[in-house]
C-alpha cells in the first residue's frame, strides 16, 4: 500500500480545517487592544497558518514524483480489515455515548450495569450469564463503593431513576 | 528543616501512604498489561485525586508513574511483549530467561535493578533540581518563552518517524488550548457564541480521550481478529540474584543508572532510548557478550536500572523548569497544576514542603514497587490472564466515570469521546498524539509569556533577542530540530538506497 492517497486526503482535510480556523479567528476574535500588537487574535491566527503550512508540506511531499510507501508508525502498521475497524470504532463510540446518556437519566449504578452487560454480551458476543452478571454487578458496585463512598468521588445521579444515593 | 519535617509528617499520614501505594499498584498493573500505558493510568487516576489533599494526590500520581515504569518488565519477561515501550530492551534477555526456565530470577533481577535505578536517580535529582531552579529563578517572560519554546522542541523526539507530522500534532494541541475565554483580553475565542465552550477544552478530558479511547478501539480490533496475547506461565515466583551476581553487576547498574538519569533529564528522550543504550553498553563492556540475547541476567538488569533512572532524570526539567519530557510527565504536570503546584523555579521558594514531599513520595513509591513486584508476582501473573477485551470494558467505564468527575459535566464525556475519535483517526493517519498533549500543557504559558514580553517592551519584538539566556534556548531549539531533521533525512536516504539496491538486484536476477 502506498502512503500517497491517504496523505493527500489528510493534508487536504487539514488545509480545509486550517482555512476554516483562520476564517473563524478573523471573523470572531477582535484585534489587538492590549498594546501587544498581537492581542487575543495573534496566536490562534499564527497557529492556524502554521497548521496550514505544515499540511502543505505533507501535500507537496505526497505529490512528489516517486513518493511511495513510507515506513509506518503505530496503528497505521496494523493490517486491519476495514469492517472490523469500523465496527470497533462504532462500538466504542456507541458504548461511551450510550453510557453518558444513561448516566444522565438513570444514574451511575443502573447505567454502569447496563453498559457492562451490553458490552460483554451483545457486543463482545460472550453469552455467559455468570460472567455478564458478575462483571456488571461487580464493576458497578465496586466502583460505587470504592470511588463513591470511600474516596468521595461524585458519581452522577439519574434524572429519572435514582438508586442508592 | 521545618519544611522537611512537615513533608515527612504529610507522607507518614496513613491516607497519603495508602494513596502512594495504591498509585504504585495501579501503575504496575497498567504498566504490566501490554496495551495499557501508564500515561493512560495517570490520566484515569487524576480525576480520582480531586477530592484528596495535595500530599495524597501528588503521592498517588507519583506512585502511578513509578509503578508504571517498573511494571512494564513483568510482561516483557513473562510474555515477551513489553508492557511499556521502556521495557522493550528487557524482552531481549528477559523472555529468553523465561523460556530457559529462569523467569523467577529475571523478575527478581528486574525488580532489584528497577529499585536501584530509581533511588539512584532520585538522589541525583535532589542535588541537581535545586541548582537548575536557582539558575532559572532569574528568568523573566522572554526567558520563560524561550524555555517553553525549547520544551516544545521535544515534540521532535516524540514525533516518531515524521517531524512534520509531529509538528502538526503539536500545532493541533496549541490550537485547541486557544479555544475558550482569553485570560488577558477577556474575549471569547473560537466559541462561536456557545457558552459551554467558554471554559475551553479541559486538559484532562483531552488526555483521557487521547490515551484511553484509541486503546479501547485497538483492543476490540485485536479481539475480533483473535490476535490478543495469551499467557501460558503459571506458578512463577520472584527470585533474587545471588550476592556474587549482585557484586558483579553493581557497577553495571551504577553506570546504567547514571546513563538513564542523564537521558531522562533531556526532554523528548525517555525510557526506551535509555534502556536500549544501557543494553548496548552492558553488552559492549561484558566479558561474555556472546551470552547476550540468550538469557543473560545483566541484559535484564542493565535496561531496567536505566529505564527506571529515567524517572528521576525526567523530574529535573519538570520540577525546576516546568518542562515535561515525555507523555507521562506531561500528564503529571497537568495534575500538579490542578492541585495548585506550579512546577518551575518558584516552586522551590513557594512550596518547599511540597518539594520535599515529592522526594519522599518517590522514595516510598520505589519501596512499594519493589515489595509488591517481588512478593506479588503471582497476582500480576493472574492479572495478565484476564482477557484484554474484558479489561477494555472496565477501562471504558473508568473513562466515563473519570471524565465526569473532572467537572461533573456530561458534556465532558461527549467531548472526551470526540477527542478520542479524533485521536484514533490521527493515529491512523500516522500523526502521533503525544505532541498534542505537550501543546495543550505548554501552550497557555507560551502565549502568556510571549504577550507579556511584547506588552512590557511596548510592542517591540526585539525584546526576544535581548537576553543571552533566551538566545541560548533558541539556539538549542534550532539544534534539536536540526538534529532530528537531518537524522530523518539520513534515514530516508538509507531507505531509498536500500530500496534502490533491492530493485537493481531484482533486475539483475531477471
Amino acid at each position: 500500500m502506498t502512503s500517497r492517497r491517504p496523505d493527500i486526503m489528510l493534508s487536504t482535510i487539514l488545509l480545509v480545517v486550517s482555512a476554516l480556523w483562520c476564517w473563524g479567528v478573523v471573523a470572531t476574535i477582535p484585534g489587538a487592544e492590549d498594546g501587544s500588537r498581537l492581542g487575543a487574535r495573534g496566536f490562534p491566527l499564527g497557529l492556524g497558518l502554521l497548521l496550514g503550512g505544515l499540511s502543505l508540506v505533507i501535500l507537496l511531499q505526497s505529490l512528489r514524483p516517486g513518493a511511495a510507501e513510507t515506513a509506518s508508525d503505530e496503528a497505521a502498521a496494523a493490517d486491519v480489515s476495514r469492517g472490523v475497524e469500523i465496527w470497533s470504532i462504532a462500538t466504542t463510540v456507541g458504548l461511551l455515548v450510550g453510557y453518558a446518556a444513561l448516566l444522565e437519566y438513570t444514574g451511575f449504578l443502573i447505567a454502569t450495569a447496563l453498559v457492562v452487560a451490553a458490552a460483554v454480551g451483545p457486543v463482545l458476543g460472550i453469552w455467559r450469564p455468570k460472567l455478564i452478571i458478575g462483571m456488571s454487578v461487580g464493576l458497578s458496585l465496586g466502583i460505587y463503593l470504592v470511588f463513591g463512598k470511600m474516596l468521595g468521588v461524585y458519581l452522577p445521579y439519574g434524572k429519572f431513576v435514582n438508586l442508592a444515593f | 528543616m521545618d519544611a522537611f519535617a512537615s513533608a515527612l509528617g504529610a507522607v507518614s499520614d496513613p491516607f497519603t501512604l495508602l494513596a502512594i501505594m495504591a498509585g504504585a499498584v495501579i501503575g504496575i498493573v497498567f504498566g504490566s498489561i501490554p496495551g495499557l500505558t501508564y500515561s493512560m493510568a495517570l490520566a484515569l487516576v487524576l480525576p480520582i485525586t480531586f477530592k484528596f489533599d495535595t500530599s495524597a494526590a501528588v503521592g498517588m500520581l507519583l506512585g502511578t508513574y513509578i509503578g508504571g515504569m517498573t511494571g512494564g518488565s513483568v510482561s516483557a519477561i513473562l510474555l515477551g511483549i513489553p508492557g511499556t515501550p521502556s521495557a522493550a530492551a528487557t524482552v531481549l534477555d528477559g523472555y529468553r530467561m523465561t523460556r530457559n526456565g529462569r523467569a523467577g530470577l529475571a523478575l527478581g533481577g528486574a525488580v532489584l535493578a528497577s529499585g536501584f535505578g530509581g533511588i539512584f536517580s532520585l538522589l541525583v535529582m535532589i542535588v541537581s533540581v535545586d541548582l537548575v531552579a536557582r539558575l532559572a529563578i532569574q528568568f523573566g517572560p522572554v526567558e520563560i518563552f524561550a524555555l517553553v519554546l525549547f520544551g516544545l522542541s521535544t515534540i521532535c523526539g516524540l514525533a516518531g518517524k515524521s517531524l512534520v507530522r509531529g509538528m502538526i500534532a503539536g500545532a493541533i494541541g496549541l490550537l485547541l488550548m486557544t479555544i475558550g475565554l482569553d485570560d488577558m483580553d477577556g474575549v471569547a475565542r473560537m466559541t462561536f457564541g456557545w457558552t459551554p465552550l467558554l471554559q475551553g477544552v479541559d486538559l484532562l478530558v483531552a488526555m483521557v480521550g487521547l490515551f484511553a479511547v484509541p486503546q479501547i478501539m485497538k483492543t476490540l480490533i485485536d479481539y475480533r481478529l483473535d490476535r490478543a496475547f495469551k499467557l501460558n506461565a503459571s506458578g512463577v515466583r520472584s527470585e533474587l540474584p545471588s550476592f556474587r551476581q549482585l557484586r558483579n553487576s553493581f557497577w553495571l547498574m551504577f553506570r546504567c543508572s547514571a546513563l538513564g538519569t542523564g537521558v531522562g533529564s533531556i526532554p523528548g528522550t525517555g525510557g526506551p532510548i535509555a534502556a536500549f543504550l544501557a543494553y548496548d553498553h552492558a553488552k559492549r563492556f561484558s566479558k561474555q557478550p556472546q551470552r547476550f540475547g540468550k538469557g543473560e541476567l545483566d541484559g535484564v538488569m542493565a535496561p531496567e536500572s536505566a529505564n527506571n533512572a529515567v524517572t528521576g532524570g525526567a523530574m529535573i526539567p519538570l520540577l525546576s523548569l516546568g518542562i515535561p519530557g515525555d507523555p507521562a510527565t506531561a500528564v503529571m504536570l497537568g495534575g500538579f497544576l490542578i492541585h495548585g503546584l506550579v512546577p518551575g523555579p518558584m516552586l522551590f521558594t513557594h512550596n518547599k514542603t511540597e518539594v520535599y514531599l515529592i522526594y519522599l513520595a518517590i522514595f516510598v513509591s520505589y519501596l512499594t514497587v519493589v515489595v509488591f513486584q517481588y512478593f506479588g508476582i503471582r497476582g500480576f501473573v493472574k492479572l495478565l490472564k484476564v482477557p484484554p477485551h474484558l479489561m477494555a470494558v472496565g477501562i471504558l467505564i473508568m473513562c466515563g466515570v473519570g471524565t465526569f468527575a473532572i467537572r461533573n459535566s456530561f458534556l465532558d464525556i461527549y467531548m472526551m469521546v470526540g477527542v478520542g475519535l479524533i485521536g484514533y483517526l490521527l493515529m491512523r493517519a500516522r500523526i502521533p498524539v503525544t505532541p498534542i498533549i505537550l501543546g495543550l500543557v505548554l501552550g497557555p504559558t507560551l502565549e502568556r509569556e510571549f504577550r507579556t514580553a511584547v506588552i512590557m517592551s511596548e510592542g517591540s519584538f526585539g525584546v526576544f533577542f535581548s537576553s543571552p539566556t533566551a538566545v541560548i534556548f533558541y539556539a538549542l531549539t534550532i539544534a534539536v530540530i536540526g538534529f532530528h531533521f537531518f537524522g530523518q533525512m539520513r534515514d530516508a536516504k538509507k531507505t531509498r538506497d536500500a530500496a534502490g539496491g533491492d530493485k537493481t538486484q531484482q533486475q539483475g536476477a531477471n
